[in-house]
């Protein structure tokens, strides 16, 4: 019990009359996410009541692409910023993601899914006069339909044109269409390129949507209890009776589909089951000793909540975003198989579709439908499994450090 | 030594730590129980002592070493099937947290009565005697035993509770249910691990006391883990002392409380808050399991501590009276031969005997 | 009175029992039910009792985590319904908790430091390098060292978790400390070191500590005064020696007396405590310990052998519990003479007291027809005890503490 501090600071020397109140200015974070919002609002308002045609740069964009902004503002600040000024949580945290191997490799796909759908369309540009596509070939008929994919040869007869080398009667893939071209000869790569954009951007702001409302309507429910919470799960409950996929086709009906539609309908009417499993988690941490001791401190139960409860349901919810979202992804893609989807002519569903249907499939264009098949599920198993490891890497407890409990049975 | 009940000898276990290194839970233990016996396992946590009896039926996913001689055989010799038949009928648990143990969707009547019939497949006798329905049943039905089983184990109006669930009885009420569950097999040894800590004194008395009539009237065996010295005092006749998986101390109950010889025993007996002396806690922490210590596992944390202590393996277990041969065996090396264990007093000035105040004025 | 650091007057806590969709109030659990203690500057005040006794639920309650249900606790002065914004935040400050679990109490996702820190920040200690001083000198004086603030809690033993719990509750310099079960979840060794740091700490800052323990050794180890509770309430109260010493109430004896002595030469042979503590929402009149009473008073006019007069109540209790027919259900197909009740509670065949005996067997007879309302009717009238009928107060006993027993009535009149 040594009391010689010198000249340090200790707990009795604080003269708690010369202590303000805390104040309740926002974080650093939060007011750089609002400048933010604040920004994009008004270059909003400028584009949509003032500008005539695009806003800058040939750009014109749709309600989505601001919905899209507001996305990268939020991931920004309270994803990418915190780990950023958090070194070492961020390299404990790739550390642990690093031992399991699949993780690493569904980050490396998801990350390169990313890069390839926001680069992806402007290099290739349209599949159809895709810089490898119409230009490029001098065909007979000029459109290079069947075009196979590189590596693999089809019968020349088959393709009416064929842009790669021939030989032994057998038209080659070339690397001009990488992943072969359609049976109406778009270029296949540049196709799912566009496809992945709309992906993207359907994850993106469907979890950014989806990952703060259930957050805060679970943790809230949970610590506020009593009238607040019966409330919230009554209305989570009407809002799970409501069919989002009915919901979006009379909108679609009466609206006309887009893709901000879908997002929209999906995000708001699909957040329930989230916020019902953060609820329970929150409800369970409710009850640990640090919450109330929190409370006891004198920290106002909204404060609770955001100290406490939402980093420790932060498993809770990146378990159950990484499933809803990969269901949104094959939702869309199913709808444009369908032929109801919102961006219909530029969907992986689309896609997949028009060409499952040719004469000629499965000896021709089947990678027409491989490639988007391919994407899907490899975008799906990786968000399944990075969700799966994240969920351990978010826990401090696995650090791999710990000592071995061999003697659970006692005190 | 030979007809004991059961004869554990240098029994170890080996976990796989999760940095891969092992960690030996248990490391070499030896100790005996005799039919109607009580012997206490006595320890803190990381000790080893659960480990010790759930390995005994192999409970554990650890790799076991050594011997655990029980009725002419080495149980770590038997297969998963010879166990079976081991288990509950030759030897059953109790364990800390009765809630754990009973499954909360079947009626307690229901779990009883699987107990009792699994028993009687076991020994080879058909159960279905007891299949044909509620009513008109044979005097021996397993319904007619499990009644029996929780009126003996004091359950009041047990053929009215027998349809009750889990959740309907009181915490001490479900530990009786548990005790009775362990003797649907009428085993010879009953292994109880801290079976009245979860429960307030008050039915902790009661349990003891249960415990205490039904080996009476069995002649079982019992195997008593608990980390209560209070506890171990009340029901043991023999204690062994473990810390760090291995034994420090074991002799009688008498010999251990009367003349603790052991540092670590003595230490314990000094930290019992609420007995008289002063609280002497003992300093440092609980031992890592994945390193522990060279020499004795307790000379970092031990005020009588020499250089000696840290070399080699753990002292082996000495006689702690000097004349002749005795149970009461201690693994400290002031006991080895050419020490005297005198020097460990004038280490430290303070007596087994203050630390036993008796509880003055309880019994007016 | 006013000047009493912490004064606890007539405390009540209910919990409504709902039903139905509409929450309509079916019963209550009265967890505790009139409550009155002190606790002064310096002093270590243990409530004690077994779980159920509402001793926690007297916690979560003065610390106004919960509404109290009636009654009134005072702060320094200062009334908890009286408190103005000021004061709650000042109340917050000057009080600090401890809780049992030491696993629970700290967030796993922060360092230790960041948990210990968390009040200042609370209330207003903008200044980080500030807190990070504040903190590490705490942590050296609690027992750990100041780097271990970097580290998470799961990377700490039992005990550590328990001494840094400690220095979070002290961080904002409080001037009671309330402490639920702080060394229930400890082994020994590590008990008595967090037990002496609690006293050391105590001296050293003129702490008052409410101390919530099931633990007699604990509390007789540092508590100046106890008060044991039983069912929601104070049935004795005093100096911690003169009550463990010379208890007043049969409950605070068979407490007492069950608490296992580390001394194989003292076998405890008492007559234990029958049956369990009765459930909170429908507590026994009179005397709540009534029901498992071992000195329970004896009805006027007859004259048991006390350990057959308990047996009588026994009986009794069970028949008043039976009401949904258990009981009888279970005389109809079990065994019907009324020789298998006087067995099952350890009745002898022939009670000393005639008057008594005759009593009984009517009542046993008309228990064998079935008939088991008579006979609870018949026993209720005729061997209704004080203990049943009255409620005691508090009342200062010859041995200078108060208990609520009616034993001590008699002995005043």
């Amino acid at each position: 019990m040594a009391t010689d501090s010198g000249d340090r600071a200790t707990f009795e020397t604080v003269d708690w009359s010369a202590v303000d109140d805390p104040n309740h200015l926002p974080t650093g974070r939060s007011l750089a996410f609002l400048t933010a919002v604040g920004l994009l609002t008004v270059a909003f308002g400028y584009d949509y009541l003032l500008a005539d045609g695009p806003l800058a740069a040939g750009w014109s964009p749709t309600a989505l692409d601001w919905l899209s902004l507001v996305g990268v503002a939020a991931f920004a600040c309270y994803v990418v910023a915190p780990l950023a000024q958090n070194r070492q949580l961020t390299r404990r945290y790739w550390r642990q993601l690093r031992r399991d191997k699949l993780a690493v490799a569904s980050l490396g796909w998801l990350v390169f899914f990313a890069l390839f759908a926001l680069v992806g369309p402007v290099i290739l540009g349209d599949p159809e006069t895709a810089p490898m596509g119409m230009g490029a070939s001098e065909g007979r008929y000029g459109i290079p339909i069947y075009q196979p994919p590189v590596g693999f040869g089809v019968s020349e007869h088959a393709a009416t044109v064929c842009s790669g080398p021939v030989s032994d009667g057998k038209c080659w893939g070339t690397v001009l269409h990488p992943l072969g071209t359609t049976n109406t000869g778009e270029d296949v790569l540049a196709f799912v390129a566009q496809g992945a954009r709309i992906e993207l951007k359907l994850a993106f702001v469907s979890g950014m949507i989806l990952v703060p409302v259930a957050t805060v309507v679970g943790t809230v429910a949970a610590q506020f209890g009593g009238r607040v919470d019966s409330l919230l799960m009554r209305y989570v409950d009407l809002q799970q009776v409501i069919p989002a996929f009915f919901v979006y086709l009379v909108a679609q009906f009466l609206y006309g589909g887009s893709l901000l539609l879908m997002v929209v309908v999906f995000g708001l009417l699909n957040w329930g089951g989230v916020a019902r499993l953060v609820r329970s988690e929150a409800l369970k941490k409710r009850e640990a000793g640090y919450v109330k001791a929190a409370q006891a401190a004198g920290g106002s139960r909204l404060a609770v909540v955001r100290r406490h409860l939402m980093p420790n349901v932060a498993n809770a919810v990146v378990t159950a975003i990484t499933l809803q979202i990969p269901m949104l992804l094959i939702i869309e893609t199913t709808l444009s198989y369908l032929g109801l989807g919102p961006m219909q002519g530029q969907s992986w569903g689309y896609l997949i579709e028009t060409n499952i249907h040719d004469k000629n499939f499965p000896t021709l264009v089947w990678w027409s439908v491989a490639a988007p098949v391919g994407f899907l599920v490899a975008t799906v198993v990786s968000l399944n499994l990075l969700g799966d490891a994240l969920r351990d890497v978010l826990d401090p407890r696995t650090d791999g450090k710990t000592s071995g409990k061999t003697d659970g049975g006692d005190r | 030594m030979t007809d004991s009940l059961l004869s554990v000898r240098n029994f170890r276990a080996r976990f796989d730590g999760e940095t891969g290194g092992d960690i030996w839970a248990v490391d070499g233990v030896s100790f005996d129980v005799e039919r109607g016996e009580t012997v206490c396992l006595v320890g803190e946590s990381g000790s080893g002592k659960t480990v010790t009896c759930e390995a005994l039926t192999r409970l554990v996913s650890a790799d076991l070493d050594g011997e655990i001689r029980f009725g002419g055989r080495n149980l770590l010799g038997l297969s998963e099937a010879q166990l079976r038949e081991v288990r509950g009928a030759e030897i059953a648990h109790v364990f800390q947290n009765p809630q754990g143990a009973l499954d909360p969707v079947y009626s307690v009547g229901e779990q009883l009565r699987e107990a009792v019939e699994r028993n009687r497949d076991d020994l080879g006798e058909s159960g279905d005697s007891g299949e044909s329905g509620d009513s008109g049943e044979s005097p021996d039905s397993p319904r007619e035993v499990a009644i029996d089983l929780l009126d003996q184990v004091g359950i009041p109006e047990a053929a009215t509770r027998y349809d009750d669930y889990p959740h309907e009885f009181s915490g001490g009420q479900k530990q009786r249910v548990v005790i009775a569950l362990a003797l649907a097999g009428d085993p010879d040894l009953l292994v109880a691990d801290e079976p009245t800590t979860a429960l307030d004194v008050t039915i902790q008395a009661q349990i003891l006391d249960l415990l205490g009539e039904l080996q009476d009237d069995r002649d079982v065996g019992v195997l008593f883990v608990t980390h209560d010295l209070g506890v171990a005092a009340q029901v043991a006749d023999r204690i062994v002392v473990m810390y760090a998986g291995k034994v420090m101390e074991r002799g009688g109950v008498s010999q251990i409380f009367d003349s603790p010889s052991h540092p670590y025993t003595r230490a314990l007996f000094r930290c019992l808050p609420g007995w008289g002396s002063a609280l002497d806690p003992i300093p440092g922490d609980p031992i890592d399991p994945a390193d522990p210590p060279g020499g004795c596992r307790f000379h970092p944390r031990c005020s009588a501590a020499v250089p000696e202590c840290g070399e080699g393996e753990q002292p082996d277990l000495y006689d702690a009276d000097s004349q002749g041969e005795s149970d009461h065996r201690v693994s400290c090396v002031f006991y080895g031969p050419d020490r005297n264990p005198a020097e460990l007093d004038a280490e430290r000035p303070t007596t087994p005997e203050t630390a036993r105040v008796p509880k003055e004025g309880d019994d007016d | 009175m006013t000047d009493s650091l912490l004064s606890v007057r007539d405390l009540k806590k209910h919990y409504p029992i709902t039903e139905g969709p509409l929450r309509k109030e079916v019963g209550r659990v009265r967890a505790v039910d009139g409550v009155s203690f002190e606790v002064e500057r310096g002093e270590t005040v243990g409530l004690v009792g077994e779980s159920g006794c509402g001793k926690s639920t007297v916690a979560t309650t003065l610390m106004g985590l919960e509404e109290p249900t009636a009654g009134r606790v005072s702060f320094d002065g200062v009334a908890a319904d009286r408190r103005d914004s000021v004061d709650r935040r000042e109340f917050r400050r000057r009080v600090g908790m401890v809780f049992q679990d030491p696993t629970s109490s700290f967030d796993p996702r922060m360092t230790i430091g960041e948990s210990v820190a968390e009040p200042l920040s609370i209330h207003g200690l903008d200044d980080r390098a500030r807190r990070r001083e504040i903190v590490a000198d705490l942590l050296e004086r609690v027992g750990l060292s100041a780097e271990d603030a970097e580290r998470y809690p799961h990377q700490f033993s039992g005990g550590q978790k328990q001494r840094a719990a400690l220095a979070r509750a002290l961080v904002l310099n409080p001037d009671l400390l309330v402490a639920d079960e702080p060394v229930s979840a400890l082994d020994v060794s590590v008990q008595a070191g967090i037990l002496s740091l609690l006293d050391d700490l105590q001296r050293e800052f003129d702490l008052g500590i409410l101390l919530i323990s099931h633990d007699m050794s604990v509390v007789r180890e540092i508590c100046d005064r106890v008060a044991v509770m039983y069912l929601g309430e104070i049935v004795e109260t005093g100096p911690t020696e003169e009550v463990l010493a010379d208890p007043q109430h049969p409950y605070t004896r068979a407490l007492v007396s069950s608490v296992p002595a580390p001394d194989p030469s003292q076998r405890a042979s008492e007559a234990r405590l029958s049956g369990d503590v009765p459930s909170p929402s429908d507590p026994p009149s009179g005397c709540r310990f009534h029901t498992r009473c071992p000195e329970i008073i004896q009805p006027e006019g007859y004259d048991f052998d006390q350990a057959n007069w308990r047996a009588v109540m026994d009986l009794r209790v069970a028949l008043g519990d039976s009401e949904d027919g258990d009981f009888e259900g279970e005389l109809v197909d079990g065994e019907v003479r009324a020789g298998g009740i006087r067995d099952r509670f350890g009745i002898p065949d022939e009670l000393g007291d005639e008057g008594a005996e005759a009593v009984l067997s009517e009542a046993l007879d008309s228990l064998a027809s079935g008939d088991s309302e008579s006979a609870r009717d018949l026993l209720g009238r005729e061997f209704e005890t004080v203990c049943e009928r009255d409620s005691p107060e508090l009342r200062e006993t010859e041995s200078g503490h108060p208990a609520a027993c009616h034993l001590h009535d008699e002995r005043a009149e």
